[in-house]
């Protein structure tokens, strides 16, 4: 394994068994690495398994199998996770359930310090806080204030603040802007960006919209009723897909151009069946299941 | 003007809270014709759905229409009771709401639901309805529509479900559909699907359509002519082309420039600053002022007119007066589209 790996997903799996005759194969062999330092988008369909990959790579999931390497070792071992509970952290789609209630903005963003026993109060705690909020653009007066007391776009910077609260190594965002208005939606977008040059933490992108993801993302994987069908560098996957599905995921983006959405043609695929059996390598870093 | 299918002149839509009175629509003024689709965009809360739902007169007890007056097919059914609106809703129009399995009954079968709503209005046998709602099925692009009458909502994928949303819409045959953000929280190809599936049936049944939306993209596939709303006002009107390739509004601007499918890789997203105004007290003169780094002195006062640009194009902004001075504006689709299609 390359030392640069931070993340190395091998052949994992995931199946749900809901009674005796029927196993949901949430993940059914899927295998990717995610390199120190980049933005690693993921995309799919509702149900495809992205959100489950994102919660077995934060170990939130046994894998029935392969496995997750974190750094080299296993998440399903303990000394793993304990290490994970420092360096990893997960931003949800709706940020309203992501937030107690009960707590204010301030014992929320502080939240991840007392659960490690950090002193809250010392003076790099409180530096840390004030350099966060002015990062996600949040001020001193929303501290004392309520998650339900703020609106969508706020509620997901406070997230975002908790989420860096440990100076994370590896940010997972499931879905973190699907719910927002657009234009909430690109200063959430500009702020991820901004937050990631500079402090170069790396990042696991989830969502389907899939301007969004060229937009942030280094790296993209495509996946398809819990396999993965295509991997590549952003631009390589946009400008020269190969897999039928991501064929066709591609031309169903629509483009705020009417003139282009007159002339299109959508490529149908029968996403009922994955074509192919195995990735293969087709270009440089370029993966595709064939 | 009976050719307009739906005219709304001069609407203002408010509700009574203990806080105070929110206006949510305020002084709109638009028209659909017969078979054209309308798309209304903005933020939430800017008044798109309250602006459909006071025409089907959906609103809750403490709403009431201020002033204005709505016509459908040049009948004014502003004064309407739920007596008189209870014929009109489904055979007139129908909406069609974002969340498909909150609007289907989950425990009776697809088929019946769509029988339901023939047999409502109209007076057929059960085996008529049965055959035109297995026909309805068909329009919307369910196979086998036969075997899969009989199942309840939830054999079926989430864009099946807005496809028997639709069918039951739609069985009725109504003249006018309101979508409210009907295909949002689909997936790219479903949706993709839904929006052809959209502009089929205006095709086949000549119906108007109007489509509530904040995805640009999905806008820019169906539409026919846009209305961008902000803080319950109509801001632009105007045919899909000349709001995305001639747009007049620094809030059309705004929302244009913010989206990351046309914006350089390596560069920063747009975005408005601030946050929409509250509606309960709102601020004398242009709403959008605050936010507007191109706001005049005079918009903090007066609220703007509506300016024709062309005979379709209307903006309301002090920048298309005569004195005011020349702004160009910053968004240049044309280019950044082209540099788009280029690598595709």
């Amino acid at each position: 394994m390359a030392a640069d790996t931070i993340v190395d997903v091998k052949d994992l799996s995931l199946h749900f068994k809901i009674d005796e005759f029927y196993t949901v194969k949430a993940i059914d062999g899927v295998s990717f690495s995610i390199k120190d330092g980049e933005v690693f988008g993921l995309v799919g369909e509702t149900g495809c398994g992205k959100s489950t990959t994102a919660r077995a790579i934060a170990g939130l999931y046994r894998p029935t199998g392969g496995d997750v390497l974190y750094r080299g070792s296993s998440v399903t071992e303990k000394s793993t996770l304990d290490k994970m509970h420092k360096e990893v952290q997960m931003i949800f789609q709706d940020s309203g359930a992501a937030l107690n209630p009960r707590m204010t903005v301030e014992k929320i963003i502080l939240e991840p310090l007392r659960i490690h026993h950090i002193p809250t109060n010392s003076v790099t705690s409180r530096e840390r806080l004030g350099f966060l909020l002015e990062k996600t653009g949040l001020d001193k007066s929303h501290l004392s204030k309520f998650p339900q007391e703020l609106s969508g776009g706020q509620r997901q910077r406070v997230a975002i603040a908790r989420s860096l609260m440990m100076e994370p190594k590896l940010v997972i965002a499931d879905e973190p802007v699907a719910s927002l208005d657009i234009s909430i939606q690109a200063q959430i977008i500009n702020l991820f960006k901004h937050l990631q040059n500079e402090h170069n933490f790396t990042f696991l992108f989830i969502a389907h919209d899939l301007s969004v993801v060229r937009f942030i993302s280094d790296r993209v994987g495509v996946m398809l009723k819990g396999k993965l069908v295509e991997t590549a560098a952003t631009e390589e996957l946009f400008n020269n897909p190969i897999h039928p599905y991501t064929k066709s995921l591609l031309s169903a983006i629509h483009i705020p151009d009417p003139e282009y959405e007159r002339s299109k043609t959508f490529l149908e695929y029968n996403t009922e069946q994955v074509l192919g059996t195995e990735m293969k390598e087709m270009a440089n870093d370029h993966f595709v299941l064939q | 003007m009976s050719e307009n299918l739906l005219e709304l002149d001069h609407l203002s839509v408010s509700f009574d809270t203990p806080k105070g009175e929110v206006e949510a629509v305020r002084d709109v003024t638009l028209n659909l014709k017969k078979g054209e689709i309308l798309c209304v965009v903005g933020e939430s809360g800017c008044g798109k759905t309250v602006m459909c739902k006071s025409v089907m007169k959906l609103l809750p007890k403490n709403c009431r229409i201020k002033s204005g007056r709505i016509r459908v097919q040049g009948e004014d059914i502003t004064d309407y009771k739920e007596r008189d609106m209870r014929a009109l809703r489904g055979k007139r129009f129908a909406m069609v709401f974002q969340d498909p399995m909150t609007t289907l009954n989950p425990t009776i079968p697809i088929g019946k639901q769509i029988t339901e709503a023939i047999l409502k209005h109209e007076s057929v046998s059960k085996e008529e309805a049965k055959q035109r709602a297995i026909e309805m099925l068909d329009l919307v692009g369910i196979k086998d529509a036969n075997e899969r009458f009989k199942l309840q909502p939830h054999f079926f994928s989430g864009g099946m479900r807005q496809r028997c949303v639709l069918a039951v819409a739609l069985a009725s045959k109504p003249e006018l559909l309101f979508a409210d953000e009907a295909t949002t929280a689909l997936d790219v190809t479903v949706e993709e699907k839904i929006l052809t599936l959209l502009l089929d049936i205006r095709d086949k049944l000549g119906i108007g359509i109007v489509f509530i939306s904040h995805d640009l993209g999905a806008v820019a596939r169906v539409a026919d002519r846009v209305a961008v709303m902000y803080a319950g006002k109509i801001v632009e009107i105007g045919t899909v082309d000349e709001i995305y390739y001639d747009p007049r509004h620094p809030y059309t601007w705004g929302l244009l420039s913010s989206l990351p499918a046309l914006a350089k890789k390596d560069g920063e997203l747009n975005y408005i600053h601030g946050m929409p105004p509250s509606l309960i007290d709102p601020p004398p003169g242009d709403a959008f002022a605050q936010r507007n780094e191109y706001a005049l002195a005079i918009d903090y006062e007066k609220a703007p007119p509506m300016f024709d640009i062309s005979e379709t194009h209307k903006a309301a902004t002090w920048l298309l007066d005569k004195r005011a001075p020349r702004v160009v504006s910053p968004v240049n689709l044309k280019k950044r589209s082209a540099l788009w299609q280029q690598i595709q």
